[in-house]
């Protein structure tokens, strides 16, 4: 499934009704109630059930304005009647974690971290886009995010700036092993 | 005066991208007297690989708390990404004994434990909590009369607000307060508060392009002469993207995007070359024109 399916250009005005967005698609959904109370155990998985459906954290979302694909309430709804394929959607990668939709949430509904939830669950099960296998991969190499050019770690010296602290990297390979990374990531 | 000593907690983007906010973080820093100990060891807070592994991000931020615990010091972050993740991690530590008892069993495995007796910082909580206006104003050398200027504050530095403790979580006003210190004059425009998009450009990099366009064209309208950012990926999507979003939409911005940390050493009397100001992708020096008549 194609995220960018219905991305929206807010500017182009009337020409928006001529190119109309593609509609998400209509699916039938398998419904199993197991679903809901694995979700339940995810650590910060558990408040999706305050959920009353007013809408709120769409109406908030900075993301909902440029694509019709995202709808956290729907994201919430969906956990809540026990779809399990909400994993495999694409969509929930698109949160961007700004925690808007927290603050005004009436429910008090963790709504990020409820998709948080979702994304690690879907990466257990092995839908996790490649960006995050290359990502941890660097982490486990590098000690960072990034890995950052020699001649950049270099310059750091002439640029007046002190040389950037080492990683002990064995260190972060031992947490790797006892958090179960590797299975985390829907591997092994 | 509380403790001005912290260990400061660089992340990955800063060293990757953003040498100009460490420069020029470090010399404001040293001319208000901070004291700033490198952290040996740290790793990367964790908040990337959240998505993926939030077991292994928690163990990453508590590792990086540990080591600061080991140091004595508070930790000071410059990136609002880095400033949350640690600050939930260490909120949920110590709120939370049973979690707190799962990871020492997990951290054992390095050898270290979590005691829970530091603290994490952005340098805009340091500049306002620890330095103090008061103070801070007395370092203002050359107010920056006839600059205007649209602050951008990010997200993580102030949501969740449970977390971080801020008075207005919608409308926060640390950086706004920040800029007025400097004599600058501060705009309001649309959208000040809301995300970046930074963090979609690892799906796609399509809607940061969109949202960077809206706070670049709001700024802009609003009359600012610059934008000032507290976050290294904030700057990236403002600044090192603002070609791609003109590309894109076939418009013109040239909206100069300083960290806090310049103003402010343009403010300390500081020159531009020394606090890295040649370094941004969109030039300030015509924006900056109306400090030198």
């Amino acid at each position: 499934m194609n995220p960018w399916e219905g991305v929206v250009e807010a500017e182009k005005g009337e020409d928006m009704m001529a190119e109309a967005p593609t509609r998400v698609q209509e699916r039938i959904y398998r419904i199993d109630p197991d679903f809901m109370h694995e979700l339940l155990k995810m650590p910060g998985g558990d408040s999706f059930k305050l959920c009353y459906q007013c809408g709120t954290c769409t109406a908030t979302c900075p993301i909902s304005r440029f694509t019709e694909v995202f709808r956290p309430n729907k994201i919430m709804h969906m956990a809540k009647l026990g779809i399990r394929d909400v994993v495999k959607e694409d969509t929930i990668w698109l949160c961007s974690v700004c925690y808007n939709c927290v603050e005004k949430c009436p429910q008090g509904v963790e709504i990020t971290d409820v998709i948080r939830a979702l994304k690690n669950k879907a990466a257990l099960e092995g839908h996790v886009p490649a960006y995050f296998r290359e990502l941890a991969a660097t982490v486990l190499k590098t000690g960072v995010a990034y890995t950052i050019p020699g001649s950049r770690l270099a310059a750091r010296e002439t640029r007046g700036l002190p040389p950037l602290p080492k990683t002990n990297l064995d260190d972060l390979k031992k947490l790797a092993e006892v958090t179960h990374l590797e299975k985390s990531l829907g591997k092994a | 005066m509380a403790d001005m000593n912290y260990a400061l907690f660089l992340g990955c983007m800063i060293p990757y991208r953003e040498g100009s906010y460490e420069i020029s973080a470090r010399k404001v820093a040293k001319a208000l007297d901070l004291e700033l100990v490198d952290m040996p060891d740290a790793n990367c807070c964790g908040l990337p690989l959240d998505p993926a592994s939030h077991e292994m991000a928690l163990a990453m931020a508590t590792r990086n708390l540990c080591i600061a615990e080991k140091m004595g010091l508070k930790v000071m972050a410059l990136c609002n990404g880095c400033t949350g993740f640690l600050k939930k991690a260490d909120k949920r530590l110590k709120d939370d004994r049973d979690l707190r008892k799962e990871m020492n069993a997990k951290l054992a495995a390095v050898g270290i434990q979590y005691l829970g007796k530091t603290e994490v910082k952005h340098i805009a909580n340091v500049l306002t909590e620890d330095v103090g206006f008061e103070k801070l104003k007395t370092y203002v050398k050359r107010p920056l009369t006839g600059l205007t200027v649209a602050p951008y504050t990010g997200c993580h530095i102030f949501r969740p607000s449970k977390v971080m403790g801020v008075p207005h979580p919608l409308s926060p006003q640390i950086l706004n307060d920040l800029v007025e210190v400097t004599g600058a004059k501060v705009v309001e425009y649309v959208d000040q508060y809301q995300c970046c998009g930074a963090s979609e450009g690892s799906i796609d990099n399509k809607i940061p392009v969109y949202l960077a366009r809206e706070k670049l064209r709001n700024a802009k309208a609003a009359g600012a002469d610059v934008m000032v950012t507290l976050c290294p990926t904030c700057h990236q999507t403002l600044d090192g993207n603002q070609p791609l979003v003109e590309r894109t939409f076939q418009e013109h911005y040239g909206l100069p995007v300083l960290h806090y940390t310049q103003l402010l050493g343009l403010a300390m009397g500081m020159s531009p070359e020394e606090l890295a100001i040649n370094e941004l992708r969109v030039k300030a020096v015509k924006a900056l024109e109306v400090l030198n008549t």
